[in-house]
């Protein structure tokens, strides 16, 4: 399959929950028809507020949860052949663990389930505590971890089975910057490899770094999909370096810390002007930046305009 | 069915304390066997027995009373503290909080939770194997009679009623049920109705008849165990109906387990 054929296809998912109360039900809903395409060795990434439905929906396409309405299929076919083909990685949100595990038998007990064989095992399983700085701690019960250490234990074994598709939630939350950044570095690893990737995060710098599509979930709708630079309005204005004084009065340059003068004007007409006044002038041009609005601009905007 | 997830319910049922607890009894047992109890035997009969001191000389008193009565206590608390054990089995499935990471590799729902039962019926089948295997060879060592066949029937009967406990649990819990309900629940139909609704009085009354074909007769296979131990042949027939009631409760936990939301 090439890498810009669709894998994971999510059709019209829906999921509602009867929620009770003390003295009734009601019915609330999860996730209310979203339709996504993913391509494989694509790193999509799901954001939203807390309760948006991202686990929700991670759960369903994992057959975790059962969807009211709406299909998932991997390359055509029904997602859970690749679940039980043991080609899937899963990251949950795991605070916690049960004390009858180590670190190393909790790695073991995955690839046991993966049914690898003794050799391939024993491989993967050193391979996995080598990556993730664990094996001073191999010995270690799973409840006696640190959050961010149960995290790389847990990344670890979503990782071993070389999975075809990962689905990762809050990958980096709870980690040091040393291994968000290893983490990430590894994802887009394998992505490379072909492996596709869904993820949550609430680090949106992280997901401009590395998501190739985005989409927005807000109260189990998807309100905005498409690629970073999609999502992103067009810029708010321009800021334009020079080096020495232009000398003139029409712009308002000053002059920065950094011995350079620089001004910002709001449009492209305004930019157009300056550019061929300075270049009349002869002044050199250091930059012409676009001041542009972040992902985090875009998230916010999108979550007060659902709330109007 | 995987094994490994077999051989971790195993030692998840083993590390229950109620489960140790029964260890340490059944130690107990063994160790009064073989230090407390004295046989005297003339021409390969016992003729009388010493109980911690005490003589009794009347070999027929320890056969018709005590020994029954004290087999019986045994195996009554056997049960009881597995129906303690067994009740944690599916609340600690159902929050372990790996389960969702286990569910997508290579494992069916249906498949783990059965793989999960097996563990813990093998657990319990294991212990009361080896507990009973133990006390019959203390026993045919102290007398020189063969009691193994005896025990090897009883294990077996005894291992029968765990697994429709385990199955009678497993049910309660995976229909909402906590730990506490399930455990509560099974020790109703296993100590009272049980026996109330499969006595031959009742049994004519047609209500009571068809609620005894869902109530495992438990009672009934519990003495079965009990007359198989003391030298009776292990009655068949009396397993049937509560294996039957135990198959249609892990066919049904199955059935919502594979419905359930994780």
């Amino acid at each position: 399959m090439a890498q810009s054929d669709p894998a994971l296809e999510i059709r019209q998912l829906t999921k509602t929950y009867v929620v009770r109360h003390v003295q009734r039900k009601s019915l609330t809903t999860a996730l209310d028809n979203v339709s996504i395409t993913i391509r494989r060795g694509e790193i999509y990434a799901l954001l939203g507020l807390n309760g948006a439905g991202k686990t929700t929906l991670m759960k369903i396409v994992l057959g975790l949860t059962r969807a009211t309405k709406g299909s998932v299929t991997w390359s055509g076919m029904a997602v859970d052949r690749i679940i039980q083909e043991g080609k899937v990685g899963y990251l949950p949100e795991l605070l916690k663990a049960k004390n009858d595990l180590t670190v190393k038998g909790f790695l073991k007990y995955i690839g046991q389930i993966c049914e690898m064989d003794e050799k391939e095992l024993k491989r993967r399983v050193d391979y996995a505590l080598d990556e993730f700085g664990l094996q001073d701690i191999s010995s270690q019960k799973l409840n006696a971890l640190s959050k961010g250490t149960l995290k790389r234990v847990v990344i670890a074994q979503a990782l071993m089975n070389e999975p075809d598709l990962l689905l990762l939630d809050e990958p980096t939350d709870g980690l040091d910057p040393v291994w968000q950044r290893n983490v990430r570095e590894r994802l887009i690893s394998l992505k490379k490899n072909g492996t596709t990737i869904v993820l949550s995060s609430h680090l949106l710098s992280e997901i401009e770094v590395i998501a190739d599509r985005v989409g927005i979930l807000q109260k189990g709708k998807l309100v905005a999909e498409g690629t970073v630079q999609q999502l992103l309005p067009p810029p708010k204005g321009y800021v334009v370096r020079i080096a020495t004084d232009p000398g003139v009065n029409s712009y308002p340059f000053q002059r920065g810390d950094d011995g350079q003068w620089w001004c910002s004007v709001e449009d492209q007409i305004a930019l157009r002007n300056i550019l061929n006044e300075i270049n009349a002038r002869g002044i050199g041009i250091l930059a012409v930046t676009p001041v542009q609005a972040n992902l985090e601009d875009v998230f916010i905007s999108l979550v007060n305009q659902g709330k109007e | 069915m995987k094994y490994p997830i077999i051989k971790r319910s195993f030692y998840a049922l083993a590390s229950e304390p109620a489960f140790i607890f029964c260890i340490v009894l059944e130690l107990a047992v063994l160790l009064f066997l073989v230090f407390g109890v004295e046989f005297q035997l003339y021409q390969g009969e016992v003729v009388s027995i010493t109980i911690l001191g005490s003589r009794i000389d009347s070999p027929s008193l320890f056969v018709n009373m005590m020994l029954p009565n004290f087999v019986g206590l045994v195996i009554t608390i056997i049960v009881f503290l597995f129906i303690l054990v067994s009740g944690t089995v599916y609340p600690g499935l159902a929050d372990d909080p790996i389960l969702n990471i286990v569910l997508t590799r290579a494992v069916t729902r249906s498949g783990f939770l059965l793989s999960n039962i097996v563990g813990a019926g093998a657990a319990g089948s294991v212990n009361v194997l080896i507990f009973l295997l133990s006390m019959s060879l203390v026993m045919t060592l102290k007398t020189g009679i063969w009691f193994m066949t005896n025990a090897l029937g009883g294990a077996a009967a005894l291992s029968v009623l765990l697994i429709v406990i385990l199955s009678l649990t497993v049910f309660f819990g995976a229909t909402g049920g906590s730990a506490t309900t399930s455990q509560v629940l099974v020790i109703l139909i296993h100590f009272v109705l049980s026996g109330l609704i499969h006595s031959p009085n009742l049994n004519k009354n047609i209500l009571f008849k068809a609620v005894s074909l869902i109530v495992p007769s438990t009672d009934r296979v519990s003495m079965s165990v009990q007359s198989t131990l003391l030298g009776y042949p292990l009655e068949i027939s009396v397993l049937v109906q509560p294996l039957l009631v135990a198959l249609v409760c892990i066919v049904g936990s199955v059935v919502i387990f594979e419905k359930k939301d994780l």
